[in-house]
């Protein structure tokens, strides 16, 4: 969650980059292709964190659009205290906590707000069949916490240190998160092993 | 198997996260455990799955939906909305349904059920007796007119037993007419017997049973119960409603028939009067002090009411003969009165 905090008069940090300060710029200027151009350059990843996270199409197409809702709603007063990326990824980790905790309350108007024309292509299938795998399982079983820092270091190969930044913790706390997690997904996947072991 | 104190560094091992030093512990060390070769190899192979699971394929126009914001025809904060708006809906209507619930049972025992019937001279009002009790109808006094005190009834008796036929008409014939009684106020006891009415048949012993006395306002109504009907009557069976007035209560409570038999049917009668619509607490103990039924408990209107035990305790059996004491409260009154059951 992005916390409030006070912006010094002059921030001796800016992790920006050259790209990441000029698109910001051009965005603060209402340069409608900085939004586009911001657009191109992260919906992939934020629709596969998303994804991950909640293990769903329709959810991660929820969140994702929610992701870019925020981006544009606070890329004007991002300080950069933290690389754009960074940013972006703690927004999509906190939107999907928040999907997921919302799950529950909600699936009766999921089901009748779902796309009326919306006809699954093949692909689409073969992806929602991937998504009832065995490792897609066992990944949801996992606490959030757990799961949020899994993702990011497997899938998205983040460091501790930019996971932590992203999650606003402790890199020993990140540690210990996808240690528990690697030892839980190899139980559940390796179960065969864990009496011989 | 023993764990290895090296496998908690195998992880953050793998992904290179480890200090150099350590680092080099772990490699020399893999080369003489099979164990922890066998769990780097699985978080190696867990590391490549998730790598390679796959993303969703989204279309061009689910892009640009997701970038005009409309993915979805309703927005998070509408479907928030709704489920509220659900919410309180489905809270309203139970709250509906249990007020209209509630005043149905609300005192059901003292007010007037049924559809009055308007007693007009010479016209008979017809009354439909039920078996089973309680059940209560009413017929509309004409006011301060000149009517019969006692006024012959045409029943409908219906009944559950084979020798009675259901839905069958019998004329009553009076037995007594006493002109010029104003039965505007006060009291009226409608006895309730039975006795046949066809010729060349021998008579089965009739069954009489006491009727009940009910209040009768001017112009209100009066009120009747019905009797339970038991036994076999050969024959025609016939019904005789009759009403009389009698004195005004004059003691906010009084107690008829506190002798009776459950096996007979017989009802004990407490008749309360009351100036005001007051709580009224109606109780049955037994002789060592326990409380065997609860008659009343509830919210009475003003004027005269009615309870009746029916000698069962609260969980529907007859109670043992003996003495009971029959306690009556109201908000600054109470009486104790004793009754016998008797069997």
């Amino acid at each position: 969650m992005d916390k409030k905090r006070k912006e010094p008069l002059c921030s001796p940090v800016n992790k920006l980059d050259k790209k990441e300060r000029e698109l910001i710029a051009r965005f603060k200027e209402n340069d409608a292709n900085a939004f586009d151009c911001l657009f191109e350059e992260y919906k992939d990843m934020i629709l596969r964190v998303a994804h991950s996270l909640v293990g769903e199409r329709e959810m991660a197409k929820d969140i994702s659009q929610e992701v870019f809702i925020r981006i544009h709603r606070h890329l004007g007063k991002f300080a950069g205290r933290s690389t754009l990326r960074t940013w972006i990824y703690r927004i999509t980790v906190n939107t999907a906590k928040r999907h997921v905790r919302k799950r529950s309350f909600l699936p009766f108007f999921d089901a009748i707000l779902k796309r009326p024309d919306h006809r699954p292509d093949p692909l689409e299938i073969a992806q929602q069949k991937e998504e009832a795998s065995l490792l897609s399982k066992a990944i949801s079983r996992l606490p959030f916490n757990q799961k949020q820092a899994f993702i990011l270091k497997n899938r998205e190969g983040l460091r501790y240190s930019d996971i932590a930044e992203i999650l606003d913790t402790k890199i020993g706390t990140v540690k210990t998160w996808v240690n528990r997690a690697t030892n839980n997904l190899r139980k559940i996947l390796y179960e065969e092993e864990n009496d011989v072991l | 198997m023993m764990s290895c104190k090296f496998e908690k560094l195998l992880v953050d091992f793998f992904h290179g996260e480890l200090p150099a030093a350590e680092r080099k512990q772990v490699q020399v060390h893999l080369k003489q455990c099979h164990r922890c070769r066998l769990l780097l190899s699985r978080v190696t192979e867990l590391n490549e799955d998730t790598k390679s699971m796959p993303v969703p394929h989204l279309t061009q126009d689910e892009w640009s939906a997701i970038r005009n914001g409309e993915h979805r025809i309703l927005s998070l904060f509408w479907r928030v909305a709704l489920s509220g708006f659900s919410a309180a809906v489905l809270v309203f209507t139970v709250i509906v349904i249990t007020k209209q619930l509630s005043s149905k049972n609300s005192d059901k025992n003292v007010q007037t059920t049924g559809a009055p019937l308007a007693m007009v001279e010479n016209e008979r009002p017809r009354i439909s007796v039920e078996q089973g009790f309680p059940q209560e109808k009413s017929f509309q006094t004409a006011g301060k007119a000149e009517v019969p005190a006692i006024l012959p009834l045409d029943l409908e008796h219906r009944a559950e037993q084979s020798v009675l036929t259901p839905h069958t008409e019998h004329a009553v014939p009076s037995e007594t007419a006493v002109a010029g009684v104003d039965i505007a106020a006060g009291e009226v006891h409608i006895p309730v017997h039975q006795s046949l009415h066809r010729a060349g048949v021998v008579p089965a012993a009739p069954e009489t049973k006491a009727g009940v006395s009910q209040p009768a306002a001017a112009g209100g109504d009066v009120k009747t119960s019905a009797v339970e009907v038991a036994g076999r009557f050969p024959g025609e069976p016939v019904l005789t409603l009759t009403y009389t007035p009698v004195p005004e209560q004059k003691d906010k409570v009084v107690i008829k028939h506190n002798r009776i038999n459950p096996f007979l049917g017989e009802m004990m009668t407490v008749s309360m009067k009351s100036e005001n619509r007051e709580r009224v607490s109606i109780r049955i103990y037994d002789s060592l002090g326990q409380l065997v039924r609860v008659v009343a408990d509830k919210q009475a209107p003003a004027g005269i009411n009615e309870f009746y035990w029916d000698g069962k305790d609260d969980r529907g059996a007859v109670a043992a003969s003996g003495i009971y004491l029959i306690v009556i409260e109201t908000p600054g009154y109470r009486l104790e009165k004793k009754g016998v059951v008797v069997k």
